[in-house]
């Protein structure tokens, strides 16, 4: 399995990358870590002419916070965001799920960017990005646009973004009252394992603290794309958090029926929808009794 | 016997310093000046017509220098044990990955673009994947002389089993399936072609058997073994599957035709497609037991299913139907075995050779009867166990066995009956045994011992001619220490050359776990006989007799006047030179005290030594997604004496990732009669986070056959190791495993079953 000729082009600035990137035609591609690209080429999936590396570009690679705001750069590793202090504090479920991708090689060269513009169904930083109303901000020749998440992915391997567009960064809203979230996805071995499932569960409660003002729940893995399921969410939205545990069995069975799973080589479609009432469950126990402590504490 | 310096002790492999810096040139890295890169076109089709093949526009491509079809061929057909093979299919293809047309040009890229310009016209045929189907009347036939696709039958049959049934206590019977699975070496199936100006092939190669092979391609390229040549460089792995195959063939094919070297190494999805994965079989097992569980009769029906070409699969399936029974007191056994031609990938060795499968049987079927029995299942292997001096049904002369120090040692360092009886749910503990071989009498029909050749130079650099093969698993180490140690030299004085047909012993090879056994007492025989050569000389310059010549850490001396020495370098360089030049030359062999089973009872004892084991695993369960953690494993297993213990314990490490593997994840999965997970994506071995600490205890019963006592490991690692953590998921769960991989969607259907039962 041989790569076939292309040209290579390495740009020296996000402009650059534009520029590059449109005069290079529609089958052009732009290299971030490659550990999905380049396996990609080497399969024959796609055949660029040419592949422009942005990877001499400077600062793509940030996690900073601004007015409120997390900005995380399309460049930045897993294994940075993994550990980052800044998302550990705010929003851990996305150091949760990016620190479950692949092995330790791929996070130190595999970047979020790359995760979210390869648009596999199972990415595992998708459902985290969901589950926190994250948005993108798209760089393109007549400038950035500002994209919710949820409108990002339009089916397996495919985004909004189009061929002359690059993601540039990635935006979060930092949580103003107590939240918590969790990340659970199912694995055939322990480590180094596309998620065959993968749920994701934010919640944040109202200012008093007592009760959920919103929970967000994302999956990973069964459905062509990653999915939010409002009517698994709403049946814990504004519950007081005592009351709230009464009704994951529910939410779960909602999350379990909107699911769209398919039967693959990995595992049947009714397992995965199994499995994802199961984790919806876990992951709210864990993320309400963490919300019920916090309060226990403050 | 006397002290030992060497054998006993802890080396790290004489190669890792190599191979852990990057130095090491396996198959894959060799190169030859002129050297082409081949690549084979393979079936897309389990099973179809080849109506036509077009080379035309791949061999006009710049750059392509050979392109071969079976016309280019001697069209001879052969195989290992059943001439039912040719190099590239004929008139059909038979399994989803079948050789049909190959290429060599100057790089990688032209080979592959060569390979999309060869048209091949097919007419797709029906298929049969599963062999209980293929067995069936009106199943499409594989090969056309093989009517209802049997390939082989076997039979044995001793005692009265009926009678036996009748008399027992309890009785078992059950239906069991292992699958198929991929052996996951590091390095893919790979060779080196070269023709010289007189037509001899030389083909360098990671093989278990070159002296073997040699022959059986000599057959394959039309030629007399003397024109054949072949070269085992270092290589990545094997753990049984790397014997005969194609690819060695068509890489000799396109040298022929190219006239230039030629490298052909497998993709790891052609290593998936077109390997020799392990043999699944499906098992009928009835057993039964007096209540005090002593065991009364064994009844199994076997049946295989060997792909397309039958390799070795016939003398796998004759293995799972009776080896086993020689790992208790069984004395009414009888057994079938199918060997049925499916179109799915030949299937041939694997770690374990069919022991490995009917040992999951044998020990699940155990812990049933202990259930029912009421009996501590390791009790009931203890009171049945074989132990030394004794013989087994089947006429095995098993010389030692420490298969109850194995029992009694695991369960004590697994705490087993603490555990077995403070149940906590969802967690559960499970032991299981084995036995094997160190080499197999009837393998190879002519002879089953070892030789070696042991040549020390002027200098007093010594170098040892083997015929096995090291794959990795360190036997080059186990010699140079046997060596060194009857020498009485020092390990870096020692040197192992790479197998080479034109040079090396004929060696049978590493397989059926006798490398260390008979190719270790075949160097240390060479060993003798050099020692004794230069302690004449020796005793001849310390004025004494060679009987009161002794030589350690290089130095002879006289054992009655210890105060003068000679080094050993002193002494080779002293016989070089009386001998106007010829280095000392040892050679030896071993000639084990086996015989051929007799062709109708199978009666004979057919390996100078057997090891013994008995693993203790543990789990956890998730009662709610049936997935499974192995969290403990303990493994005793009687080795005899391990030459190497540190290697001794790394097989057992590795027998036991492999053997966690298949009982959890791995499969090789078929969709439409074609494999779909051909990738390490989708075939998932385990990881180093799956695989638990492992504690392995060295169970040492001095082997009177074996070099200074040792008998194999490399299969009797694995062959207990499903069975262990299968029948920990029961004692965890109360679901009996009867299918290999564990599917936890079907574990959790299982698990809540019971659950509901239990409530009701
Ligand atoms: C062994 C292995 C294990 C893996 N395990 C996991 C896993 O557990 N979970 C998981 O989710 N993934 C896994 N992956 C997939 C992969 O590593 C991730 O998707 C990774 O995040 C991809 O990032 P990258 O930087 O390597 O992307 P690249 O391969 O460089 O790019 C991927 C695609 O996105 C495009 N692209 C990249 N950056 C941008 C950008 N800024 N703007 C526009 N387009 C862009 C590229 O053109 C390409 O089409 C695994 C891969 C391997 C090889």
């Amino acid at each position: 399995m041989r790569i076939r000729p292309f040209d290579f082009k390495a740009a020296v600035s996000l402009q650059d990358a534009l520029i590059q990137l449109d005069q290079s035609g529609p089958d052009a591609k732009v290299l971030a870590g490659g550990t999905d690209l380049v396996l990609n080429m080497k399969k024959k999936k796609i055949l660029p002419s040419t592949v422009i590396s942005l990877h001499s570009i400077k600062n793509l690679e940030y996690v900073e916070e601004k007015n409120g705001m997390i900005h995380i750069g399309a460049m930045a590793k897993h294994a940075d965001l993994a550990i980052n202090p800044i998302l550990e504090k705010e929003v851990s479920i996305l150091c949760q799920a990016v620190g479950l991708i692949g092995s330790w090689q791929v996070r130190n060269i595999g970047t979020i960017g790359g995760n979210l513009c390869n648009a596999s169904p199972a990415a595992d930083s998708a459902p985290p990005l969901l589950a926190l109303d994250a948005s993108v901000v798209i760089a393109t020749l007549k400038g950035d646009k500002i994209i919710p998440i949820t409108s990002f992915f339009c089916g397996p391997a495919q985004t909004i973004i189009k061929s002359n567009e690059i993601l540039k960064e990635i935006l979060i809203k930092k949580p103003v009252n107590p939240s918590a979230g969790c990340y659970l996805k199912l694995r055939r071995r322990k480590a180094v394992d596309i998620s065959l499932a993968g749920v994701a569960f934010q919640a944040e409660t109202d200012p008093t603290g007592k009760r959920i003002g919103q929970v967000k729940i994302a999956l990973g893995g069964v459905a062509p794309t990653p999915i939010r399921v409002p009517d698994a969410e709403t049946c814990l939205t504004g519950l007081c958090i005592d009351d709230a545990f009464e009704k994951i069995a529910l939410c779960a069975q909602k999350a379990a029926r909107a699911s769209k799973p398919i039967d693959d080589v990995r595992a049947t479609a009714d397992y995965k929808s199994t499995i994802v009432n199961v984790f919806v469950q876990r992951c709210a126990q864990h993320v309400l009794t963490t919300l019920k402590n916090q309060r226990g504490k403050s | 016997m006397s002290q030992l310096d060497i054998v006993g002790k802890s080396f790290p492999q004489i190669a890792a310093r190599e191979k852990a810096t990057g130095e090491t040139k396996f198959v894959t890295d060799l190169v030859l000046p002129r050297m082409l890169c081949g690549q084979v076109l393979r079936s897309p089709y389990p099973h179809a017509k080849i109506i036509s093949i077009d080379t035309a526009k791949a061999a006009a491509l710049p750059g392509v220098k050979a392109v071969v079809t079976f016309q280019d061929t001697p069209k001879i057909k052969f195989g290992p044990r059943s001439e039912d093979w040719t190099i590239f299919a004929s008139d059909k293809t038979r399994f989803h990955g079948d050789e049909v047309a190959a290429v060599a040009a100057v790089d990688a890229d032209i080979a592959e673009q060569a390979l999309e310009l060869i048209r091949v016209e097919y007419k797709e045929l029906p298929y049969i994947i599963s062999p209980l189907d293929a067995m069936k009347q009106g199943a499409p036939l594989v090969h056309e002389d093989k009517p209802g696709n049997i390939g082989a039958e076997f039979k044995v049959e001793a005692g009265d089993v009926d009678r036996a049934m009748d008399d027992s206590y309890v009785v078992y019977e059950d239906h069991f399936y292992t699958n198929q699975v991929y052996q996951a070496y590091m390095e893919p199936m790979s060779a080196l072609a070269d023709v010289d100006l007189s037509g001899r092939v030389s083909i360098w190669t990671g093989t278990q058997i070159p002296n073997m092979m040699r022959m059986t391609y000599a057959k394959a390229l039309g030629m007399s073994p003397d024109n054949l040549r072949i070269v085992v460089p270092e290589y990545g792995g094997a753990f049984g599957g790397k014997m005969e195959n194609n690819i060695h063939l068509i890489a000799a094919v396109l040298a022929q035709k190219s006239g230039r070297p030629v490298k052909l190494v497998n993709t790891r999805h052609d290593d998936f497609l077109a390997g020799n994965p392990r043999v699944p079989m499906h098992f009928d097992i009835k057993i039964g037991a007096t209540q005090d569980g002593i065991l009364t009769a064994k009844d199994v029906k076997v049946v295989g299913a060997a792909g397309a070409r039958l390799v070795y699969s016939q003398v796998i399936v004759a293995t799972a139907c009776y080896r086993v029974d020689s790992l208790y007191r069984l004395k009414n056994v009888r057994a079938k075995g199918y060997t049925v031609y499916t179109n799915s990938v030949p299937t041939a060795c694997f770690r374990g050779f069919g022991n490995s499968q009917s040992t999951f049987v044998l020990e699940s079927a155990l812990d049933e009867l202990a259930i029912q029995l009421k009996i501590d299942p390791a009790e009931l292997r203890i009171k049945n166990g074989m132990g030394s001096n004794e013989t087994s049904v089947h006429g095995w002369k098993i010389g030692s066995s420490g298969l109850r120090e194995c029992v009694t040692k695991a369960s004590k360092a697994a705490n087993w009956s603490q555990k077995k009886n403070n149940k906590t749910p969802f967690k559960g503990i499970g032991l299981a045994c084995c036995n094997h071989v160190s080499g197999n009498r009837p393998f190879a029909r002519e002879f089953d011992g070892g030789s070696g050749i042991v040549r020390v130079g002027k200098d007093g650099r010594i170098t040892v001619f083997h015929g096995e093969s090291d794959m990795g698993q360190g036997q080059n180490t186990t010699f140079a220490q046997i060596v060194a140690e009857r020498l009485g030299v020092t390990m870096d004085m020692v040197n192992v050359a790479q197998v080479d047909t034109d040079i090396s012993p004929f060696g049978l090879g590493s397989f059926a776990t006798r490398g260390t056994l008979m190719g270790g007492n075949g160097v240390l025989a060479a060993a003798k006989d050099a020692y004794d050569q230069m302690a004449d000389i020796a005793a001849d310059m310390l004025n004494t007799k060679a009987a009161d010549v002794a030589c350690r850490k290089a130095m002879f001396f006289s054992k009655s006047s210890s105060e003068t020495k000679i080094s050993f370098q002193d002494i080779a360089s002293e016989a070089t030179i009386r001998h106007h030049g010829a280095p000392i030359v040892g050679t030896g062999f071993y000639k084990p005290p086996t015989e051929l089973p007799d062709p109708d009872t199978k009666k004979g004892n057919i390996s100078p030594a057997y090891p013994f084991g008995c693993q203790i695993a543990e789990v956890e369960v998730d009662p709610d997604t049936g997935q499974v953690s192995v969290t403990n494993f303990v493994a005793a297993h009687d080795v005899g004496r391990a030459i190497n213990p540190m290697a001794t314990v790394g097989q057992i490490q590795g027998g036991i990732a492999q053997g966690l593997g298949w009982t959890l994840m791995e499969n090789m999965a078929y969709e439409d009669g074609k494999m779909i997970n051909a990738d390490f994506v989708d075939y998932i071995v385990p990881s180093c986070f799956d695989i638990p600490d492992i504690k392995a205890i060295l169970v040492e019963p001095i082997e009177p056959n074996g070099p200074y006592g040792a008998k194999g490991i490399g299969e009797p690692a694995l062959n207990p190791t499903m069975a262990a953590i299968t029948n920990a998921i029961y004692d965890a769960t109360g679901v009996r495993i009867k299918e290999l991989p564990v599917n936890p969607q079907k574990l959790l259907a299982q698990i809540q079953k019971l659950g509901k039962h239990v409530k009701e």
